[in-house]
């Protein structure tokens, strides 16, 4: 068939302000909205079928938005997220942990900023300072108010929300009695009545404090494998429910058991499967009516997330689908076969292992540097946090 | 007039929208957000596709008319708004058509 014949614009213009193309336009615009309005897909395929044939990335990324990033040109500029803790109190409130800037030396070496998700406010609810840089930060369970930090120097220091200062309500001492080395683990574990503030630093030493009194620990133990040397702890987590038994990760990459009381307290058992430090640990969380609390999961500068479960030392599985350092990682608190990892290329991965596959991925920047990845409350679907 | 550009300028916005098109009776393209080649090609084949699906209603019942199609694909979803008139004949329609990604 031979070309149609063009229009001039003149020509044109008649046929839209013509009476009839004007009645015409009108009726079926309205028509055509309605339809662009529809939002069901009717093809949906629920045995998932239709998603299995595709290709594994191309599945990927498919699920995962960008939400909203939390930046202060102040406190936030030049300076690398240590850590995330999440309020139970409010879901919304989070807690990030801060290096130094060494663009600024005048200006305090360590910063947590306290955020919400429920607003659009692009500044902090709270901003808290000290001397050193926070290296770990958590808000203390059963104290809402109270936010902890773990420094370099290996003080603890503690900030209350409550005070209009941004700078500790309390501190440790600098001493041996406490920590003198970085603090990378901090935890609150136990009951509203019965709980310790835990902290341990990178030459292995333990100290279990009151939060009431931060002038000397409770307690404190080395964390010494084999009677040996102490570990380099930098990553630390207990079992959901479990105040006694936790394990820890190291700089050398091994992993160990370990409790605190008791005539075997102190470390147990060594895992050996990592390759590099290890740079996140964190045991399943999602409860249900199968107890996996015995599972838990690793990241490392080795490139791999592996999968443990406490009563085997050999990995049962090892995630190998990074190709940078894996800064962190964490499990779903409400799904049970979701966790989240990120690692120094900026790429979020949740791996679901239900399906035994990567199912959504997030690529682009993350925190600048290393980013520490907390699946929130609501990391079970779509908006996991880098 | 005014309006009608506003109103398909907004169409357009619209989430999902891939590419909008006003064509006259004959196929011939009024108003169009794609390339001239890709505006023809569509045009072209769109104007055929309606009116056969315009003579296949007709044909079932000649009471009948074609008062809308979509044309669902993998990729997207292709709307065609013809104008139905009884008392028209067949080549004086004037079509929207809208070009939008599956959901």
């Amino acid at each position: 068939t031979a070309p149609p014949r063009e229009l001039t614009e003149e020509e044109k213009q008649q046929v839209l302000h013509s009476e009839e193309f004007l009645i015409f336009f009108d009726r079926t615009i309205r028509v055509i909205e309605r339809a662009l309005a529809e939002d069901s897909d009717i093809f949906f395929d629920y045995s998932g079928r239709d998603v299995e044939e595709k290709d594994g990335d191309v599945q990927a990324g498919a699920n995962l938005s960008f939400n909203r990033q939390f930046y202060d040109e102040h406190w936030s500029k030049h300076r690398v997220v240590t850590c995330m803790d999440w309020s139970l109190q409010y879901p919304e409130l989070m807690v990030a942990s801060y290096n130094n800037n060494e663009d600024a030396p005048h200006e305090p070496d360590g910063v947590a900023l306290v955020w919400n998700m429920k607003f659009k406010k692009t500044t902090p609810e709270y901003v808290f300072h000290c001397q050193s840089s926070v290296m770990s930060v958590c808000f203390a369970r059963f104290h809402p108010n109270l936010v902890v930090g773990g420094t370099y120097s290996g003080q603890i220091v503690l900030w209350d929300n409550r005070s209009h200062r941004r700078t500790p309500v309390q501190r440790t001492p600098l001493s041996a009695a406490a920590h003198t080395h970085p603090v990378y683990c901090v935890n609150v574990v136990g009951t509203q009545n019965a709980h310790n503030l835990i902290t341990v630093s990178t030459d292995g030493k333990m100290c279990s404090w009151s939060l009431d009194m931060l002038s000397t620990p409770q307690e404190s133990m080395e964390l010494v494998y084999n009677k040996s040397k102490p570990v380099a702890v930098t990553g630390m987590a207990f079992p959901t429910g479990d105040v006694n038994n936790f394990v820890v990760g190291s700089e050398e990459g091994t992993v160990y058991t370990a409790c605190r009381h008791g005539s075997k307290a102190g470390i147990g058992e060594i895992f050996e499967g990592h390759q590099g430090p290890v740079t996140g640990i964190n045991c399943h969380m999602a409860v249900g009516p199968i107890d996996f609390s015995h599972l838990f999961v690793t990241s490392s500068f080795d490139w791999t997330v592996k999968l443990w479960t406490t009563k085997h030392n050999k990995p049962l599985y090892s995630f190998e689908d990074n190709a940078d350092y894996v800064y962190d990682v964490m499990w779903s608190p409400v799904h049970p076969a979701l966790f989240a990892c990120v690692d120094g290329m900026g790429r979020l991965d949740l791996w679901n292992l239900n399906n035994d596959t990567e199912v959504r991925r997030r690529g682009g920047p993350a925190a600048a540097g290393g980013g520490k990845a907390r699946a929130g409350g609501r990391a079970g679907g779509r908006r996991a946090r880098p | 007039m005014a309006e009608v550009e506003e109103t398909l300028k907004r169409i357009q916005a619209h989430r999902g929208v891939v590419a909008t098109m006003v064509v006259n009776a004959e196929g011939i393209p009024i108003r169009t957000t794609l390339d001239n080649s890709t505006t023809v090609q569509y045009a072209g084949l769109l104007h055929q596709l309606t009116m056969k699906a315009r003579s296949t209603v007709r044909d079932i019942d000649p009471q009948n008319e074609l008062t809308f199609l979509r044309i669902r694909s993998k990729k997207h979803e292709i709307m065609v708004a013809p104008e139905s008139k009884s008392i028209l004949a067949p080549n004086r329609c004037k079509k929207i058509s809208f070009f939008f990604p599956k959901n």
